[in-house]
C-alpha cells in the first residue's frame, strides 16, 4: 500500500440507544438527517473537503444498512485504488475474537490496517457529529506546535460543562489539565472527540492501554489523561463553527428543525464551500399535487405530496396522501402516509406506514412513530 | 454473451426549438425538472438489460458529454460493455436535418463489429417514452423477424411521423406519410438483427443519400419487417410547442408515475444538492419541483428544475423554469419557458399562450 501522510479512523460502532426507534435498525451514524443526508455524511464529506482520501470506518452495532450506504465511498470521491474507504468490523484472528471494547480498543484492534499506510498522523473522528470542518487546518496547527496530540475543542455554555470532557489550556494552546464532566470547571472548552495523533505516539499508547489493568479502553477517559500525565505535547485546536452531537430524540428534533430557520448555521445550503455529499440514488423530482399545501418546510426529491405540510421536513421517497396534515414534524425516508392522517410534533421513522385517518402526536412533547400505524377500529 | 446492444442518435436537432437548441442538440435538452432528453433512451436500454450502448454524438457536444460522462449514472461505467461515444459523420449536416444513421455507423463500424449480440436496439432522442426492448427482442426471436419498427397510436403530433401499415400477423406492408387517427405512427425506434444492420453499414456508399428508412422500404418484401406496438405514453418533441406540451403532460399522475416512479424508472446524472426550501409565503400546486430550490412565491402547473429561486410575490403558472433560473419579486411568468440561468426581473411580466409559449432565451 502507498504511504499516506494522514489517514482517518472513524468510529461508527455506537448504537445511540437514546435515539430509540431511530436506531432500532441502523447505527447512529446511519440515521437520516435533513431529509436527504445521513449523519455520517458530515464526517465523510469533511474528509473529502480536507484532502483526506483514506478512511477506516469501525462499525459494530447494526452495520448492515450503514455498510451498503457507505459502499465504495464513491459519493465522497473515495472510490480509489490505493486507500479510500475501508469498513472495519471486529474480526477473528486465529487466536481470538473480541467485540470492540471501547473507542481506543477499536483503533487498537485495527493497528494492522493503519500500518499498511505507515502514516505520520492519524485523525480520529466520530461518525455521529453534525459539523463542517477543514481538518487540514487542524493538521497544520498540529505540525506547527510540534504536538504529539491535538484535540479539537469548542466553547460550550458554562452551565453545560458538566456534560463534556473539558480541556484547560494555556495561552499557547497547550493542554495543562483535563477534566471529565467536571462539577467546578476552570474552562469551558469541551473536547469534540476529534483528535490528531502522531502515529508512533498513538500506537504506543494503544498498546499500553490494551494491557493495562483498570481501563475502559476509552480515548477520553484513559488514553488522553495518561498521555497528559506522561508530559506529552498535547495542544488544543479551537473550532468556532456549528457542531452538534445529537444524543437524544429532543436534540435530534431540534437540530433538524433548525434547518427550517433561514439563518441556520450549519451551512447546508452553502453552494460551494465544504459541501456535504450523500450517497444518492436516482430520485424523481418531487411532485406537489393539485390540492397540496407546502409552507415553511423542506420537501426532498422522490416525494409525492398530496396533503398539507407545515413547518416540517419531508425526506426523500415519501408519499403523503390527500387530506393529510403534517405539522412541526420530521418524516424520514421511505414513509407512506395515507389519506386524511394528522401528524403533529412527531418524528416518523424510516419506512413506516401510517394508515388513513390516523392521528399521531401531541402538543406536549415530541412523539416518535417507530412502527406502522393503522386507524384504531 | 450479450443479447442486444443499443445505439442512440444523439446528434439530431431541428430548427423549430426557438433558441432552446442553439447551443445544444435535442439529446441535451433539459426535460422534466431533472433530466435531459437522452436519459430516456439510455435508461430504457439499461432497464431492458442492455449493457453496451453506442451514442452518436454531434461535433458540438460539451453539455452532452458533461451530462453523460462515463455513463456511471446509467450503470454503464463497466469493464464488460459500457458506453461508447460514436462521433457523427456529419453527412449533409449543413444542408438538411435528416438523420443519416448508416453514414454515422459506417464511420463507427467497430461498435457493431466488436459485439456478438444478436440484436441492436436503436432510439432517437426527441421522444419521451418508457419502452422495454427486451420484450421486443423476445418477440423477434419468436417470430424470426429481421427488423421490428416500434409504432404507437394517437400521440401528440403523430401526423408528422411515418405511418406503419401492417397485416394481421404484424408484418409491415407499407411505410408512408401522414398517419391518421388510430393509425400506427413510427416513434423513431427499432430493434434489428445486428448482422443485417452491419451488412447495410458495410454496403453503404459515401455518396449514397438514401436514409435508413428508404432502404427498409425498398426491402419490405424480402425482409421480415414487423410492427411492435408501444401502448405507453409517447411524448413527441418536434418543436418548442411540443416540448412545452409534453413537459406539462408530466404533471399527469399516470405519465410521471410511468416515467419516474416505476421499477424501470428513468435515470439521470445525479446532482448532489441540498433539498428545496418552501417558505411561509410559498404556494405550490400541481408541479414537479427539483432540488436546491428557494420558493417564496406561487408555482402552479409548472416544471421547476434545480437551483431555481422564485421570489416573494412571484407567480409562475403553466411554465418551465430551467436550472438556475431566477424569478424576481412580483414577476409573472405564464405559459413560458425560462432557459438555464435566466433571470426574470422584479415586476416583469412574461406571458405566452398555451399553443405558443414564450421562450426566455439564454443570455437575456
Amino acid at each position: 500500500m502507498m504511504k499516506k501522510e494522514c489517514i482517518a479512523m472513524l468510529l461508527a460502532g455506537g448504537q445511540g440507544s437514546r435515539l430509540g426507534a431511530l436506531t432500532k435498525h441502523i447505527a447512529k451514524p446511519g440515521v437520516s438527517f435533513g431529509g436527504k443526508y445521513r449523519i455520517i455524511d458530515f464526517a465523510l464529506s469533511n474528509c473529502m473537503n480536507s484532502g483526506i482520501d483514506t478512511v477506516g470506518i469501525m462499525t459494530q452495532y447494526r452495520p448492515l444498512l450503514l455498510n451498503s450506504y457507505i459502499g465504495t465511498g464513491a459519493p465522497w470521491d473515495m472510490d480509489i485504488p490505493n486507500g479510500g474507504i475501508t469498513v472495519l468490523p471486529p474480526y477473528a484472528t486465529s487466536s481470538s475474537f473480541k467485540w470492540y471494547q471501547g473507542t481506543a480498543d477499536a483503533v487498537y484492534q485495527n493497528i494492522d490496517y493503519i500500518n499498511q499506510y505507515n502514516p505520520e498522523y492519524v485523525l480520529i473522528l466520530s461518525g455521529d457529529h453534525l459539523y463542517r470542518m477543514d481538518y487540514s487546518a487542524m493538521l497544520e496547527e498540529h505540525k506547527k506546535n510540534n504536538a504529539d496530540l491535538t484535540i479539537s475543542v469548542i466553547e460550550v455554555p458554562w452551565k453545560e460543562t458538566s456534560r463534556f470532557g473539558i480541556m484547560t489550556a494555556n495561552e499557547e494552546g497547550r493542554v495543562v489539565k483535563f477534566s471529565e464532566k467536571p462539577e467546578n470547571p476552570d474552562s469551558n472548552l469541551a473536547s469534540m472527540g476529534i483528535y490528531i495523533f502522531n502515529w508512533n505516539v498513538l500506537k504506543k499508547a494503544l498498546t499500553e492501554d490494551h494491557s493495562a489493568k483498570q481501563t475502559a479502553h476509552d480515548f477520553g477517559k484513559n488514553v488522553i489523561p495518561k498521555l497528559l500525565d506522561e508530559g506529552k505535547n498535547l495542544f488544543t485546536y479551537e473550532f468556532n463553527g456549528y457542531w452538534k452531537d445529537i444524543g437524544t430524540i429532543d436534540s435530534y428534533y431540534d437540530a433538524c428543525m433548525e434547518l427550517l430557520d433561514p439563518s441556520s448555521d450549519l451551512g447546508l445550503f452553502n453552494p460551494y464551500e465544504g459541501r456535504i455529499m450523500s450517497n444518492l440514488t436516482n430520485h424523481a423530482p418531487a411532485y406537489i399535487g393539485p390540492s397540496a399545501k407546502v409552507k415553511d418546510s423542506i420537501v426532498c426529491t422522490g416525494c409525492e405530496v398530496f396533503g398539507e405540510i407545515e413547518h416540517s421536513i419531508i425526506s426523500i421517497d415519501v408519499v403523503i396522501g390527500e387530506g393529510s396534515k403534517i405539522k412541526n414534524s420530521i418524516v424520514l425516508p421511505g414513509v407512506r402516509i395515507g389519506k386524511d392522517a394528522c401528524i403533529e410534533n412527531a418524528i416518523v421513522a424510516e419506512n413506516v406506514k401510517i394508515g388513513e385517518n390516523v392521528k399521531f402526536g401531541s402538543k406536549k412533547e415530541i412523539s416518535v412513530a417507530g412502527d406502522d400505524l393503522e386507524e384504531a377500529k | 454473451m450479450e443479447k442486444m446492444i443499443g445505439i442512440i442518435s444523439a446528434n439530431y436537432s431541428n430548427s423549430r426549438m426557438e433558441g432552446l437548441t442553439d447551443n445544444r442538440s435535442i439529446a441535451s435538452l433539459p426535460f422534466g425538472a431533472q433530466y435531459r432528453m437522452i436519459d430516456f433512451a439510455l435508461s430504457n436500454f439499461v432497464n431492458s438489460g442492455i449493457t453496451s450502448v453506442g451514442a452518436v454524438i454531434p461535433a458540438q457536444s460539451r453539455s452532452l458529454l458533461d451530462h453523460i460522462s462515463f455513463g456511471k449514472n446509467w450503470r454503464l461505467d463497466r469493464k464488460a460493455g459500457g458506453l461508447f461515444f460514436l462521433p457523427e459523420s456529419g453527412y449533409r449536416k449543413d444542408r438538411s436535418k435528416i438523420n443519416y444513421i448508416l453514414h454515422d455507423l459506417s464511420k463507427n463500424k467497430e461498435f457493431l463489429l466488436r459485439s456478438m449480440a444478436r440484436y441492436v436496439a436503436y432510439s432517437c432522442t426527441h421522444m419521451v417514452y418508457n419502452i422495454d426492448y427486451d420484450k421486443i427482442a423476445d418477440y423477434m426471436k419468436e417470430t424470426g423477424a429481421d427488423l421490428c419498427l416500434i409504432g404507437a397510436k394517437n400521440f401528440r403530433n403523430y401526423e408528422y411521423c411515418l405511418k406503419l401499415s401492417a397485416d394481421r400477423n404484424g408484418r409491415i406492408k407499407s411505410i408512408t406519410k401522414k398517419p391518421k387517427e388510430n393509425d400506427y405512427a413510427f416513434v423513431a425506434s427499432f430493434v434489428m438483427r445486428r448482422e443485417l444492420l452491419l451488412s447495410l453499414v458495410e454496403a453503404s456508399d459515401v455518396t449514397d443519400n438514401r436514409t435508413f428508412l428508404d432502404i427498409v422500404i425498398g426491402n419490405l418484401k424480402n425482409w421480415d419487417v414487423r410492427l411492435y406496438e408501444h401502448t405507453g405514453y409517447v411524448g413527441h418533441i418536434g418543436s418548442v410547442g411540443d416540448y412545452y406540451r409534453c413537459s406539462l403532460d408530466l404533471l399527469k399522475e399516470t405519465v410521471h408515475r410511468e416515467q419516474f416512479f416505476s421499477d424501470r424508472h428513468i435515470m439521470t446524472k445525479i446532482h448532489d444538492n441540498a433539498p428545496t426550501r418552501y417558505y411561509k409565503s410559498a404556494t405550490v400546486k400541481n408541479s414537479l419541483i427539483n432540488s436546491n430550490g428557494n420558493i417564496f412565491g406561487t408555482v402552479e402547473n409548472s416544471i421547476v428544475f434545480r437551483n431555481v429561486y422564485i421570489s416573494e410575490g412571484a407567480v409562475v403558472r403553466n411554465s418551465i423554469i430551467l436550472p438556475g433560473g431566477r424569478v424576481g419579486q412580483n414577476a409573472v411568468v405564464e405559459n413560458a419557458i425560462v432557459d438555464k440561468k435566466c433571470i426574470v426581473n422584479d415586476g416583469s411580466i412574461i406571458r405566452g399562450t398555451e399553443t405558443s409559449p414564450y421562450v426566455l432565451r439564454k443570455g437575456k
